[in-house]
């Protein structure tokens, strides 16, 4: 058997590598997406102060700090039987939707756009932001900086940092917001919302009217039939700070519906012994292995996952968007892993949208933003990170120190079906083993779409080495090497 | 000036942070910096001889120790950017447990004998190799990183900051008169007073200057992440008992019930810093 090994994988948070097996025949055999890192978040976090965890867990992923600071926080609500002030949530949902803004732009046109904008088989050193750029302008570049700053600035000011946020407390909010800090951000989210009509208009021109990029997103390599998750409100429209968990089922029937507190009766995690992911599946339906369709319990959650799984989207533009993508794709459930992007996208204008109603929400720059917490106890809370559905579970001593800690993240969710993608695009692309680095980019395309954080992943990121490229034979052993 | 911006364990916060930096990033891209390697941001997957290497996170895997010496040994002039590079950030927290231990809570039947090898503890980078610059902080602020790193372009000692956050700090230190210390959930903090005054266990008085003081401003304690001041890098500095004296003076808690409540959090000083850290090698390294 011959084996090829991507490594490392490039433009993700954290650290993974491929390795792909090949047969007697050079047809591919299975494909490896492995994690091969650990921080040890559950362990350690251990004894620590209740009060601790939005800050430590923040620590878990740079990228997403404030996912898991709201998480945390949320925790600690149940945790001490505390609701906080609505204009509390309100100021949290603000500061949540400035780190969508922020994050999705990001993964647009720093990690994943590059592959459709430049091109999936351009030259490597051109596949990146300053490829995208060069590609559309230099105006657009310092729009995608100002922009991916805005969403920054916005998590800045209510937060205190934007990196690592300070400002999460049970039953509320350590700061309110000044009418001077509401108008600045209410032009922030003014200015995102035509950067995000913008981005969706550049998609549309880039990637939609090329009929080779339509047809790689509708392509069987590129499919996954899965269950999907998301946190959704009472209208079962898309939110990401709060709401109920739905699941719909691979023919977008609503399969589940549970409170964040019941994730335990739903949820279960599945251990290999290659990797240092978990694999987590639906409990209802069962573990069945690296397999899709309806009678596999793994699931899809992030920005794909949560329009399948909803009703619609809260936001009028957001919607009419929803309503397009299902149209050009054949209607809900939309099974194409490429399709993340478009979704992404999608989310990021109604994150924008909703940002610039909540800002001019007149109980934004209340002073009762908090409530006295009561008596240490165990809490669950869930939010929709980015990358999809997060839960953060605590159990307190008297002390309110830290007793157990379970942590199920984003990209966890997605692990089984990340796996499956990888493997999918690797049979549809690869035959025998002359690959050229295009090809590989296209394999890795599979996870990126997912913009999967192995950083959150692992409770831990990133070590990066050369790509190699290692070919083994039947007996594994190493015949040759290929630098990338 | 070819750079390389590497990412070893870490949670990519500190590069997020240089990417923060807005217009001056913009001026520094399309300036005197060309980054040659980025695998968070780039396709190039071969290490590349540079003028200034930027170094994110720390040591945990045997991978991240190869890759830092071949790093050092590429590049000319090498940063450390951020508490995991600096002194193995929240990441050395794991260092309270054994390798076995961390493993058993989450992974009960692992076989790891498949799996790439893991260092015994999480080490920050000068352990292994010269390290020419500190950036400490988790992540260090945006203007920090730019204005460090626009020293070092333009062939000048970057700017020191060796005193605490408390320098930096709006907040007016009291002599209290309380009866016990608070956690930050129990009372809300008055704007203009002293956190350490009201009650609250701040670490301001004994972490670096150079952030700005942003927690403390959200009405957040500080937490400690920008490491020790230069007063605090002696091994005979006993850092206990001067957060003693200090919370002591400021509350008028009697020190032996403060040391009580601080050794039954023993971590709470150490959260960024829980590594062996050679102190004599940085000095006069950190900015």
């Amino acid at each position: 058997m011959k084996k090829l090994i991507i490594d490392p994988i490039t433009r993700l948070e954290g650290h993974g590598k491929i390795s792909i097996f090949l047969n007697e025949s050079g047809e591919v055999e299975n494909a490896y997406l492995q994690i091969p890192e650990l921080r040890g978040f559950e362990r350690f976090c251990v004894g620590r102060k209740a009060e601790d965890m939005p800050l430590l867990t923040s620590r878990i992923c740079g990228v997403c700090p404030v996912a898991h600071h709201m998480a945390g926080t949320k925790t600690l609500d149940a945790a001490f039987n505390v609701e906080p002030p609505l204009a509390a949530k309100k100021l949290r949902e603000l500061m949540y939707c400035g780190y969508f803004i922020y994050d999705h732009t990001l993964h647009f046109y720093y990690l994943g756009g590059p592959d459709f904008i430049v091109g999936p088989d351009a030259p490597p050193e051109k596949r990146n932001v300053l490829g995208v750029i060069e590609k559309a302008g230099l105006d657009v570049g310092k729009e995608v900086i100002k922009h991916r700053a805005f969403g920054q600035r916005i998590t800045e000011i209510i937060g205190g940092k934007a990196t690592h946020p300070v400002c999460g407390l049970p039953g509320g909010i350590s700061k309110a917001l000044s009418e001077e800090e509401r108008q600045e951000i209410e032009k922030m989210a003014a200015s995102s919302v035509e950067f995000a009509k913008f981005s969706l208009k550049l998609f549309h021109d880039i990637v939609l009217s090329n009929s080779r990029y339509v047809n790689l997103i509708k392509s069987d390599a590129y499919t996954l039939k899965t269950y999907y998750m998301g946190l959704v409100d009472k209208n079962n429209k898309v939110n990401f700070y709060d709401g109920k968990v739905r699941v719909v089922d691979p023919d977008g029937k609503e399969f589940l519906k549970f409170e964040p507190k019941d994730y335990l009766n739903h949820i279960a995690e599945h251990v290999e012994e290659w990797t240092y992911v978990k694999f987590p599946y639906l409990k209802k339906v069962g573990w069945k292995g690296f397999v899709d369709g309806s009678a596999s319990g793994a699931y899809r959650v992030g920005p794909l996952g949560r329009l399948n799984a909803s009703d619609g989207m809260a936001t009028r533009l957001a919607q009419e968007e929803y309503e397009t993508m299902y149209k050009t794709l054949g209607g809900k459930p939309v099974h194409s892993t490429l399709a993340f992007h478009w979704a992404r996208l999608i989310e990021l204008l109604y994150a924008a949208e909703r940002a610039l109603e909540l800002v001019k929400d007149p109980e934004i720059t209340s002073k009762d933003i908090r409530n006295k917490p009561g008596e240490p106890g165990e809490g669950i809370g869930i939010v929709e990170a980015a990358r999809g559905t997060l839960i953060h579970h605590y159990v307190l001593d008297e002390d309110a120190l830290i007793k157990d800690v379970n942590l199920i993240v984003a990209t966890v969710n997605n692990a089984p079906s990340i796996n499956m993608s990888v493997r999918n695009a690797a049979k549809g692309l690869i035959h025998g083993d002359k690959v050229d680095q295009g090809v590989l980019n296209m394999v890795e395309m599979a996870f990126r779409a997912y913009d999967p954080c192995f950083g959150c992943a692992t409770h831990y990121a990133i070590g990066q080495m050369p790509l190699t490229i290692e070919i083994y034979n039947s007996e594994k052993k190493l015949l040759r090497t290929v630098q990338r | 000036m070819k750079v390389s911006v590497v990412s070893l364990t870490c949670c990519a916060g500190c590069v997020s942070s240089l990417l923060n930096a807005g217009d001056a990033l913009l001026e520094i891209l399309f300036g005197d910096f060309e980054i040659v390697y980025s695998p968070t941001f780039m396709d190039l997957k071969e290490v590349p001889e540079v003028d200034l290497a930027i170094v994110e996170g720390g040591v945990r895997t045997e991978a991240d120790e190869k890759l830092i010496r071949e790093v050092r040994a590429k590049s000319k002039t090498l940063v450390a950017l951020g508490i995991c590079a600096t002194h193995g950030g929240v990441t050395s927290l794991g260092n309270i447990a054994s390798l076995k231990k961390l493993l058993e809570k989450e992974y009960f039947i692992l076989d790891t004998s498949k799996l790439p090898e893991l260092e015994d503890l999480m080490y920050p980078i000068c352990n292994f190799v010269d390290v020419d610059y500190y950036i400490p902080g988790c992540p260090p602020m945006p203007f920090l990183i730019v204005h460090t790193l626009k020293s070092i372009v333009s062939g000048k000692s970057p700017v020191r900051h060796q005193s605490v956050v408390c320098t930096e700090c709006h907040r007016k230190i009291i002599a209290a008169k309380l009866d016990r210390l608070y956690g930050t959930y129990e009372k809300e903090a008055d704007p203009v007073l002293c956190l350490v005054s009201q009650g609250f266990i701040c670490l301001g008085s004994m972490t670096r200057e150079g952030c700005g003081a942003p927690c403390p401003r959200a009405g957040f304690t500080c937490f400690g992440c920008r490491g020790p001041p230069d007063s605090l890098m002696y091994r005979s500095r006993d850092m206990y008992s001067f957060l003693i004296t200090v919370i002591s003076r400021r509350t008028g808690i009697p020190e032996e019930k403060i040391k009580e409540e601080l050794y039954r959090n023993p971590f709470i000083f150490h959260t960024f810093i829980f590594s062996k850290f050679e102190r004599s090698k940085a000095r006069e390294r950190v900015i």
